[in-house]
């Protein structure tokens, strides 16, 4: 579970944004220093740039300024692979002294040798990769070997008492029984929570075969998440839980987690890549957001069902009336049914 | 006004890459725009295009980067790119470009996973063949 201090932040400013009449609102600013990575996973479109595109970096002070502009209570670091970067822990610094809770997502690969850079906090957490266990993992990021390491490398970031979370991505062929047996393996760890998203689709990706579509999502989650054990802790809203499983059915909110990095501010969202702009304002205010989203018809949206998209639409439904609090509370302590569920 | 039919250099490029290799890449491939509906759509194929390419400009200056931005709705339509060794981005119009050539290695080509599946495939067989081996040895098959 999160920390109090950070339900309350992200609390407060959700509930402030709809005093405020504030119909689009960032909630996870998706900061991306450097496309550069050590892995080529077989599902990732993120990374596939020229040389001197992979070599460019986002300063710290680029970083802070997005930050500072977007407005966002918390910030995750993807890339590529963040610990490359030289100055990652001055990136970081800055954030946590803005307050914002940070996300680092890591492969793990540098994370024991990175880790006397950090000092604990709970503004800081490491979102580690694991997409299942040791030859799943392995199978997903195309190499062996890295399950080990990403593991000895969790080990070490929960001894030392920083805020650890495991991230793991889906795609078609997974096995319910043993991404739950890999649930427990995580939970042993003593990490905080765990995040759980399906792939999306990008057309860059090595492996186009493997994507899910949404109904075999909800079929493949509601077996992962059937009878949920009361050991897992996930590091996500109980309405996304749900959502994934078809219990309850949302609209995306691309706009919820916006995404900055060497070309500027991203259009529309953190997965599409279909220009640039130079300010924040400008994304919200330029983007035409009424051709995204699984009910806008686009076909680059149809199946789509990525935590980016549709945790902030979870987080909104939450605070967006007493009936979505209800929601919360029911699917915090048991399960929707989707016959009772309301279409959002 | 620009062609509205898809008849133009772009096109046939388009399908001759798609012909030539099984992820239809445009790496290799370079033409001379016709006409503006064209060039619209060359420079939609270059932003879309992961790898860097060569643009030959109108005054027959050539600029090799990598296009990360368009703005074809833009007064006047313009591109944006990063040139190698430079920090900042340039900006181009799309009027000013004549045509282009996919010079740079295409990184979204799905090369690094084929050899990942084949040399998983090779260590299953060489498994397998071990496998058998061993039981042909006890004389169980």
């Amino acid at each position: 579970m999160v920390p109090i201090s950070q339900a309350w932040t992200v609390a407060s400013y959700v509930l402030g944004q709809k005093l405020k009449g504030n119909k689009r609102y960032p909630l996870v600013m998706m900061l991306e220093p450097l496309f550069r990575c050590n892995l080529a996973c077989a599902g990732c479109g993120k990374i596939q740039y020229p040389d001197h595109i992979l070599n460019k970096r986002l300063t710290p002070e680029q970083c802070w300024a997005a930050a500072d502009e977007c407005g966002a209570p918390m910030v995750s670091i993807p890339g590529g692979e963040p610990l490359i970067h030289n100055e990652i822990d001055q990136i970081v610094d800055g954030l946590v002294a803005r307050k914002k809770y940070i996300y680092l997502c890591t492969n793990a690969l540098l994370l024991k040798k990175k880790l006397d850079l950090f000092k604990p906090s709970k503004y800081l957490t490491f979102s580690v990769h694991m997409d299942g266990g040791k030859a799943d993992h392995d199978e997903a990021v195309c190499r062996d070997g890295v399950y080990e390491v990403a593991l000895e490398g969790i080990k070490e970031a929960v001894k030392r008492g920083f805020r650890v979370t495991t991230n793991t991505t889906l795609f078609d062929g997974a096995n319910p029984e043993r991404v739950r047996a890999f649930f427990d393996e995580m939970m042993k760890l003593n990490v905080e929570g765990m995040m759980l998203s399906p792939g999306y689709s990008y057309n860059k990706a090595p492996d186009q075969e493997h994507f899910l579509h949404r109904e075999k999502t909800q079929q493949l989650f509601r077996e992962i998440l059937k009878d949920k054990k009361k050991s897992w802790k996930f590091n996500l809203s109980p309405l996304f839980l749900e959502f994934l499983q078809g219990n309850i059915d949302y609209e995306c909110t691309p706009w919820g987690n916006p995404t900055y990095n060497i070309f500027g501010w991203q259009k529309p969202c953190y997965l599409l890549q279909e220009g640039y702009v130079s300010t924040f304002k400008e994304l919200i205010d330029d983007t035409k957001w009424e051709n995204y989203g699984h009910r806008s018809g686009n076909e680059k949206c149809a199946d789509c069902m990525v935590h980016c998209g549709y945790e902030a639409s979870s987080v909104d439904d939450t605070f967006g009336s007493f009936a979505g609090m209800g929601r919360t509370i029911k699917a915090t302590f048991g399960s929707l049914t989707p016959a009772k569920s309301a279409s959002r | 006004m620009p062609n509205a039919v898809d008849t133009g250099a772009m096109n046939e490029a388009k399908q001759g890459a798609a012909a030539a290799n099984q992820n239809g890449t445009l790496q290799g491939r370079e033409y001379t725009f016709s006409n503006d509906q064209d060039r619209r759509e060359g420079l939609d194929a270059a932003f879309d295009y992961r790898g860097d390419l060569t643009l030959r400009l109108s005054n027959g200056e050539t600029i090799e980067g990598y296009l990360f931005n368009r703005h074809p709705e833009g007064k006047p339509p313009t591109v944006q790119l990063f040139v190698k060794g430079e920090t900042a981005a340039r900006v181009l119009p799309y009027v000013d470009i004549a045509g282009i050539s996919f010079t740079g290695k295409d990184p979204a080509d799905g090369k690094s996973y084929l050899a990942w599946k084949a040399k998983k495939h090779a260590e299953r067989a060489t498994e397998a063949q071990q496998i058998e081996a061993d039981l042909r040895e006890k004389g169980y098959l």
